[in-house]
């Protein structure tokens, strides 16, 4: 990937020098053969993303035209150096400030040595070389920095791994641009308008000349040569036709009488030879001069010592009239006048780069030093006294930035003001959390509900041990929970995602090995970052609690257990109390024998009677202690009751009580031991038949006892309901005791509603009671037949 | 026997009542007292009994369960106390099924006797209670 990524860096940077050098044989002509060329802006533009060794070989190909050009290697090499100083520097600073420091301190010693010493340049047009060269090496700078811009701006999210530019870059290569291309378009247009009117003009004079020296030749004169014109190397027939005054410019006009095969000889600053194939360099419409080539074909080099001719043939004759016109001093004039609109314009770039680096470098100091200030008041207090003299410090020029200073200053301040608030509420909630025997704990919502891994605050690991040395991370929540607590815990979890919110209490493996009980309140809250549910819950060791609650059960079954065994011995001690007495009486009887067979009889009768109660006791009391879970089925309550009722109907007859019957259900299939459920009805019904008959007894007219059946989703709910005057609330703790009773003796043991409430809660059920208007009815919640447990 | 009391047992002559909710044991309990010449009156019913030491100043001591359903016998020997004339005093027992040791008293001066009873101790109160 890398290696790709370097491949296309390098290809890259071959399009661009490429393109650059395409580029810059479009150059753009400011006349008198002075030419900008902007190849070098489109590798700029690469600089930020190419390697500098990649910059530089982009930029040697991309200058490598100038050689075809201008047919030296000086301006090649300049460039290369330019590109390997941008290369090294242009990184860490602004580029177009950089090129302008590489021109003043290594192009333009370099030109005056390459072009003035080693070319023999003059000193005008080494000075319009250099200037020009400047200007467009900075100009390209610039302009290859916003085309960078435009091209950072174009990459969109993909921008982030390209570097910035920094706000120096921008505002000086854009004040650069901005400044630079109305000259340069100015120069452009009117540098054809200077020509054409040079060349019209140069026509007319040699024209005029032309035709003086006609003149002469037809009057039989020799063609004379102006005395102030060039030498001729090689004497031919001269017309002295023309006279210097007649020239307005200071250029000269020379006239030659050329015949076939003849070469004129002209010298001057550079010497030139005319033959007869060149004779329209004078037209208004050629594009170039006719010039020595003295510096290759330099088309400014070469017209330093620019010439005009124009070629007439004489009528009749082969030879022809060739007027030679020199331009120099025009075209030094004209010269002077770029230099000094080029010089403008690097002064201008200097300017700007100035400026702009001294305004740069005031806002980056402000920013810089809002920034030191807003870190001094986030991370102290002290730093308020500060904010009393915000704007002194932070900006020397702009008003602007002073308000923002300040505005920025009281946000900072408030800012690190909250941020301390926070920080203390943090660290107080953090200390609560730590010190308290409470643990907080998150987990997302799916790993949590199948007992995935959870992160556990320093208050869980403390209440697990889990913070010891050694201990492993992280926790499967799951191989933590005690196994008999394993299923319902995971139910009670599973139901997160309905009921939003659980307070459950378990066991949790200590690293000891024991096991701490847990009160888990846990709830469904939404991720602030990531929107996912997660569960965040509290657990409160609870195991002293638990502890208690054990002792107080012991306690309780120990108090349950004396009551029963009080309750059992006073059961059994009225029919022993009744059976002493009978054999008592009978052995007092005998021995006085006062006695017949009748009364024996009637006291064996007694005795046995009252043994019968004794094991009627005992047999209810197995019942009590058996719990049917065995032989549980699905019935059908509907049919077990009404033939509970059908069953104790003389019972219900003599207590002249008709239970009513009503079930919301057609077949409510319920799952219980089919004699356990006929059981805790035949208790139920008992119940509520002697209330109402002992509320007859105390002249209430009670008489109703109505048996309903609902079903729900889980539960089947048969409720017994009588209007006996309900169950007084200082006796309502008792009603399930065993052995607690209101009825006589021989009417009841107190072992009906314990038994019923013992057999309901064995099938997975519930009986309770609640006082209704008139009476009191008790439910007998059980499962439905499908939920068999 | 009905809730209503045993009443082809309460003779005029009695000077006992017996109370006890449980009316299966009360003939074998009155037969026991008449063996030892003491004619007692027994009733299934607190209130009947009640009404029968207050209205029959002969009787001298009354024997009563202790758990009953419609009063229990301390409520009932509470009642009689608070409504006796004055000058009339009348002697109380209380028998129980509950187990409790021997010498047991309540409301100060009423001893207990556990069922089943021992019958010469039980015998010997109520002699000890009966003027001549």
């Amino acid at each position: 990937m890398v290696k790709n990524t370097k491949i296309f860096k390098y290809l890259g940077g071959l399009i661009l020098g490429i393109s650059g050098a395409i580029v810059n044989t479009c150059s753009v002509n400011l006349g008198w053969g002075l030419d900008v060329v902007f190849g070098q802006a489109l590798v700029v533009a690469g600089l930020r993303i190419l390697s500098p060794a990649q910059f530089v070989g982009a930029s040697i190909i991309s200058s490598s035209i100038t050689l075809l050009l201008w047919q030296h290697p000086w301006a090649w090499i300049i460039w290369a150096l330019e590109a390997a100083t941008l290369a090294a520097f242009g990184r860490k600073s602004s580029l177009a400030a950089l090129d302008a420091a590489f021109w003043l301190l290594v192009g333009a010693p370099l030109l005056l040595l390459t072009y003035g010493a080693v070319m023999g340049m003059g000193a005008l047009d080494l000075v319009l070389v250099i200037t020009k060269q400047a200007a467009n090496g900075i100009l390209n700078v610039a302009l290859g920095e916003l085309g960078y811009l435009a091209f950072y701006a174009l990459l969109g999210r993909r921008r982030v791994d390209s570097p910035k530019l920094p706000i120096e870059t921008v505002a000086s290569s854009s004040l650069v641009a901005l400044c630079a291309m109305p000259l340069l378009v100015f120069m452009r247009i009117t540098a054809g308008e200077t020509e054409y009117a040079l060349r019209q003009y140069a026509n007319a004079s040699a024209d005029a000349a032309i035709e003086g020296a006609l003149r002469q030749i037809q009057i039989g004169g020799t063609i004379l040569r102006d005395s102030a014109g060039p030498a001729i190397d090689q004497p031919v027939s001269a017309i002295r036709g023309l006279q210097g005054g007649q020239a307005t410019r200071e250029q000269s006009v020379s006239v030659y009488r050329q015949k076939a095969g003849q070469v004129i000889r002209v010298s001057g600053r550079s010497s030139i030879e005319i033959t007869q194939e060149t004779c329209r360099s004078l037209e208004p419409g050629a594009t170039t001069f006719f010039t020595a080539t003295a510096f290759g074909t330099s088309k400014m080099t070469s017209l330093r010592s620019g010439l005009m001719i124009k070629c007439v043939e004489i009528n009749g004759d082969s030879d022809r009239l060739v007027a030679v016109i020199t331009l120099e001093s025009e075209i030094a004039k004209i010269r002077e006048s770029q230099a000094v609109i080029i010089a403008v314009i690097i002064s201008l770039f200097i300017l700007i780069i100035f400026i702009v680096n001294i305004f740069v470098k005031a806002i980056q100091g402000a920013i810089d030093r809002l920034i030191v200030r807003a870190m001094a008041l986030s991370i102290s207090e002290a730093a308020r006294e500060d904010s009393d003299r915000p704007a002194n410090a932070t900006s020397e020029f702009f008003n602007e930035i002073e308000n923002l200073a300040n505005k920025f200053t009281l946000v900072t301040m408030e800012v690190a003001s909250q941020q301390n608030r926070l920080r203390a509420a943090h660290i107080v909630l953090q200390s609560v959390a730590n010190s308290a025997p409470i643990g907080i704990y998150s987990s997302d919502l799916g790993q949590h509900i199948s007992g995935g891994t959870v992160e556990f605050s320093v208050g869980v690991e403390r209440l697990l041990g889990l913070a010891e040395q050694g201990a492993s991370r992280p926790w499967r929540w799951k191989d933590l929970i005690h196994p008999a607590d394993l299923e319902r815990v995971l139910a009670d979890k599973g139901a997160l995602p309905r009921s939003g919110h659980i307070s459950t209490e378990y066991r949790l493996l200590h690293r000891d090995g024991k096991y701490v009980w847990v009160l888990d309140s846990a709830s469904v809250e939404l991720n602030t970052s990531s929107g996912a549910p997660q569960i965040v819950g509290v657990l409160l060791d609870v195991s002293a609690r638990k502890r208690t609650e054990q002792q107080l059960l012991h306690s309780d079954k120990m108090a349950s257990l004396g009551r029963m065994a009080v309750g059992i011995a006073h059961e059994l001690n009225q029919p022993l109390h009744i059976i002493r007495m009978a054999v008592s009486n009978l052995s007092r009887a005998m021995r006085s024998d006062n006695w017949s067979k009748d009364v024996v009889i009637h006291k064996l009768n007694l005795i046995s009677s009252q043994v019968d109660r004794g094991a009627a006791i005992i047999r209810q009391m197995k019942l009590y202690g058996q719990f049917p879970g065995e032989d549980i089925a699905n019935i059908d309550a509907n049919e077990a009751i009404k033939s509970v009722v059908e069953i104790m109907s003389p019972f219900l007859e003599e207590a002249r009580v008709k239970p009513s019957y009503h079930s919301q259900v057609e077949t409510p299939m319920i799952a219980a031991s089919p004699i356990a459920f006929d059981q805790i009805i035949v208790n139920l019904v008992e119940n509520a038949t002697d209330a109402v008959a002992s509320a007859r007894q105390k002249g209430r007219s009670a008489s109703k006892i109505h048996i309903e059946l609902k079903q729900s989703e889980e539960w089947i709910t048969v409720s017994v309901e009588d209007d006996a005057g309900g169950i007084p609330a200082s006796i309502a703790d008792l009603v399930f005791e065993p052995f607690f009773t209101t009825k006589p003796p021989t009417q009841g043991t107190g072992l009906g509603l314990s038994i019923a409430y013992g057999i309901a809660k064995s099938l997975g059920g519930d009986l309770t009671f609640e006082n209704v208007p008139g009476g009191v009815r008790f439910d007998l919640r059980l499962p439905v037949g499908k939920s068999i447990r | 026997m009905t809730m209503q009391g045993t009443k082809e047992q309460n003779s005029l002559e009695a000077r006992l009542v017996l109370v006890d909710d449980d009316a299966e044991g009360l003939p074998e309990l009155k037969e026991l007292f008449e063996y030892m010449g003491i004619h007692a009156a027994t009733y299934s019913c607190p209130f009947q009994a009640k009404d029968r030491v207050l209205s029959d100043p002969v009787i001298e001591v009354m024997v009563t369960d202790f758990r009953m359903s419609m009063l229990d016998g301390q409520e009932l020997i509470q009642s009689i106390r608070s409504a006796l004339p004055a000058g009339r005093h009348v002697s109380f027992a209380i028998l129980t099924g509950l187990v409790l040791p021997n010498g047991h008293t309540i409301l100060g001066d009423v001893p207990c006797y556990g069922k089943p009873i021992e019958i010469d101790l039980m015998i010997d109160y109520v002699k000890s209670k009966l003027k001549s």
